[in-house]
C-alpha cells in the first residue's frame, strides 16, 4: 500500500503525487421549507482538500458550512453531486475521520479520561492501552490531573480540549472542525489555538476548519475558502502563504496578515449583510 | 452561612414536629379535639405498642410490603424493558405511544374489582394492582429518557463507527438512568397504594385489611395507627432511594 503510493510519487507527471483527502464536485442540497417549497441550501459546491492541508471555511451564518461538514463526515447522505473522502464515498466503515463539534458532545456520565478514550474503546483497543494513550493526549492538551473529573466539573475551555483530545487520540487522517473554539473567551481561545497549531505543525493531518473568526483562519490555515450566503457555494479562495512554524504573535503583525484580513472581509461583508437581512 | 441555614432548617423541622404532635395531644386532652374522630398521639402509641406485642402490626406490614415491593420490582423490570424497546424501535415506539398514554390515563385502581375477579383475593390480586400502577409510568419515563438523548452524542458515536449495540449501551441507556430513577421514586408510593387498595377490596391480611377491620368497629385509633406505620416506612424507603440515586448520579448538573 505505502509502496504503491511511493511508486506513484516518483512517476513524473503521473497526476497528483498523493491522493486528495477530500474531493467534492457539484454538491447540491435542498430542503423543503414550511410551505413545502424547495429551499436550496448548498449550490454546486466544488472543493478539493490535499492530503496534509489545513483549510478554513468562512461564510455568513446559515450559509451551509455545518451542512457541508455533515456531508463529508457521512452523517447526512449526499443528495446530488459527488463527495469522496480518500477516494471512497463518505461514511465508510473504516474512514478515519475526526469531527470536533461546535458543542463539545462529551458524555456527561463519564469522567474526562473515559470520555477521551471512547473512540479507542469503541474500536476495541484494550483497556490498558487506551487509557495510556488517552492520558498522553490529555497531557498534550494540558489536562493532566483532571482525568477523574466529570464534564460538569470543568470549564468550557477544558471541555473543548477534552473533545479535541478525544478526536486526536484516534489518529484520524482527516479532521473536520466546526467552530471548535467559537464558544471560548478570547484568552482561552488564544491559548488553545497556540496549542493546536503546534500540535498540527508537528503531525500535519488534513484539517477542514469552519470558523467565523478571520484572524483565526489566517493564523492556522494554508488556504481559506469564502462561502456565499444561502444557497452556499465557494465564492473565493485565498492562499495564506505565511511561513510555518508560525507564531501567533508575530503573524498578527505581518503586512500579509492585514492584507488578507481586509481583502477577505471586503468579500464577506456584502454576503454577511445579505444573510442578516434575510433573517430580519 | 450555608451551615447556618441548614441548622435553621433542621431546627425548624423539629419545632414543626413537636408543635403538631404536641398540639394534637394537648387538644385531645383538653377535649378541644374529639378523640373519637381523630384519636390522639398517646392513644396511637399505646395501640401501636400492643399491636407490636401481639405481633399483629409487624405481620400485616410484612404482608403489604411484600405485595408492594414485588409489584414494584416486576413493574420496574417490565416497564424499563418495554420503555427501552419502544425507545429504540423507530416503528413500535411512535405507533404504541398513544395507546400507552390512553391506558395510563385510565384510573387503574378502578381495575381492582376486575383484577380480583380474575385472580382471586390472595397475593396475586394485590401484586397485579401494584404492578399495573407502576409499570406504565416507568415505561413512559424510560421511553422519554431515550427520546431525550442529545442527537449530537449519537452523531459523535457514528463518527467513531460505533455499532448499534455500542450506541445503546454507551449512550442511550446511561441517558435513561436519571429518568428511570425519578420514575422509580414516584413508583414506590404507587406500589403501596396498589397493594392497599387491593386489600380494601378483599383480603385476609395486610395494612389495608387492618384498616378495613378497624373501620367496621368505628375504631379510629386502629385505623390511623397502621397508616402512620405505612407512612414512616414509605418515607424511609424514599430517603434510602434518594441517597442511593444521589451517589449514582453524581455526574448530573443538578445532583438531586
Ligand atoms: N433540518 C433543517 N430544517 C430546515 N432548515 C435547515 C435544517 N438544517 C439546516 N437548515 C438550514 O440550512 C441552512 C444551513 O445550515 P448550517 O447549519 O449548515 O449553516 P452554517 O453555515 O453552519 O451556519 P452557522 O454559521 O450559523 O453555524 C440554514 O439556513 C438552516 O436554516
Ligand atoms: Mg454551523
Amino acid at each position: 500500500m505505502t509502496a504503491a503510493r511511493k511508486g506513484l510519487q516518483v512517476i513524473p507527471g503521473g497526476g497528483e503525487g498523493r491522493q486528495d483527502a477530500v474531493r467534492i464536485r457539484g454538491l447540491g442540497f435542498r430542503l423543503l421549507d414550511r410551505q413545502k417549497r424547495p429551499l436550496p441550501i448548498l449550490d454546486n459546491v466544488d472543493l478539493t482538500l490535499k492530503d496534509g492541508e489545513f483549510v478554513s471555511i468562512v461564510g455568513p451564518s446559515g450559509c451551509g458550512k455545518s451542512t457541508l461538514l455533515n456531508f463529508i463526515s457521512g452523517l447526512v447522505p449526499v443528495q446530488s453531486g459527488s463527495v469522496e473522502v480518500f477516494g471512497e464515498p463518505p461514511g465508510g466503515k473504516d474512514a478515519a475521520i475526526g469531527y470536533v463539534f461546535q458543542q463539545h458532545a462529551l458524555l456527561p456520565w463519564r469522567p474526562v479520561l473515559t470520555n477521551a478514550a471512547i473512540g479507542l474503546e469503541v474500536a476495541g483497543v484494550p483497556r490498558e492501552e487506551r487509557s495510556r494513550r488517552a492520558r498522553d493526549m490529555l497531557r498534550v492538551m494540558g489536562l493532566d490531573g483532571f482525568e477523574d473529573h466529570y464534564p460538569r466539573e470543568i470549564s468550557g475551555g477544558m471541555r473543548q480540549r477534552v473533545s479535541l483530545a478525544r478526536t486526536l487520540v484516534c489518529n484520524p487522517r482527516l479532521i473536520l472542525m466546526d467552530e471548535p473554539f467559537g464558544a471560548l473567551d478570547a484568552q482561552t481561545k488564544l491559548l488553545i489555538q497556540e496549542m493546536f497549531l503546534s500540535y498540527w505543525e508537528e503531525h500535519r493531518k488534513t484539517v477542514l476548519f469552519v470558523t467565523h473568526d478571520l484572524a483565526e483562519a489566517i493564523l492556522l490555515s494554508d488556504r481559506i475558502l469564502v462561502m456565499s450566503s444561502r444557497p452556499g457555494r465557494i465564492m473565493a479562495e485565498y492562499e495564506v502563504g505565511i511561513q510555518r512554524p508560525r507564531n501567533l504573535e508575530q503573524v498578527r503583525h505581518l503586512p500579509r496578515f492585514t492584507e488578507l484580513h481586509d481583502s477577505i472581509w471586503e468579500n464577506l461583508r456584502a454576503e454577511a449583510m445579505k444573510a442578516m437581512q434575510g433573517r430580519a | 452561612m450555608e451551615q447556618d441555614r441548614s441548622r435553621q432548617v433542621a431546627l425548624m423541622k423539629l419545632v414543626l414536629l413537636v408543635v403538631v404532635i404536641g398540639g394534637w395531644e394537648l387538644g385531645a386532652r383538653t377535649g378541644v379535639i374529639p378523640t373519637f374522630w381523630t384519636s390522639s398521639p398517646s392513644l396511637l402509641a399505646i395501640n401501636f405498642w400492643e399491636s407490636l406485642k401481639a405481633n399483629e402490626i409487624t405481620y400485616h406490614t410484612w404482608v403489604t410490603m411484600q405485595e408492594a415491593l414485588a409489584g414494584l420490582a416486576a413493574g420496574a423490570a417490565v416497564g424499563i424493558l418495554l420503555g427501552l424497546v419502544l425507545g429504540v424501535s423507530r416503528v413500535f415506539g411512535p405507533a404504541l405511544e398513544p395507546f400507552v398514554i390512553a391506558l395510563n390515563s385510565l384510573p387503574r385502581v378502578a381495575l381492582a374489582p376486575l383484577i380480583v375477579m380474575f385472580v382471586g383475593i390472595g397475593f396475586a390480586s394485590k401484586f397485579l394492582l401494584a404492578f399495573s400502577l407502576v409499570v406504565v409510568p416507568i415505561m413512559l419515563n424510560t421511553y422519554e429518557g431515550i427520546k431525550s438523548v442529545d442527537p449530537q452524542l449519537v452523531n459523535m458515536m457514528r463518527i467513531i463507527h460505533a455499532r448499534r449495540d455500542q450506541v445503546f449501551f454507551k449512550v442511550l441507556l446511561p441517558n435513561c438512568v436519571p429518568w428511570i430513577f425519578s420514575a422509580l421514586r414516584v413508583a414506590i408510593s404507587f406500589a403501596i397504594i396498589g397493594a392497599i387498595v387491593g386489600e380494601f377490596i378483599s383480603a385476609r391480611a395486610g395494612i389495608g385489611y387492618m384498616i378495613d377491620t378497624a373501620s367496621g368497629g368505628f375504631d379510629t385509633t386502629g385505623m390511623i395507627m397502621p397508616l402512620f406505620v405505612l407512612m414512616i416506612l414509605a418515607f424511609a424507603l424514599d430517603r434510602l432511594f434518594v441517597a442511593a440515586s444521589d451517589r449514582l448520579l453524581i455526574w448530573r448538573e443538578d445532583a438531586r
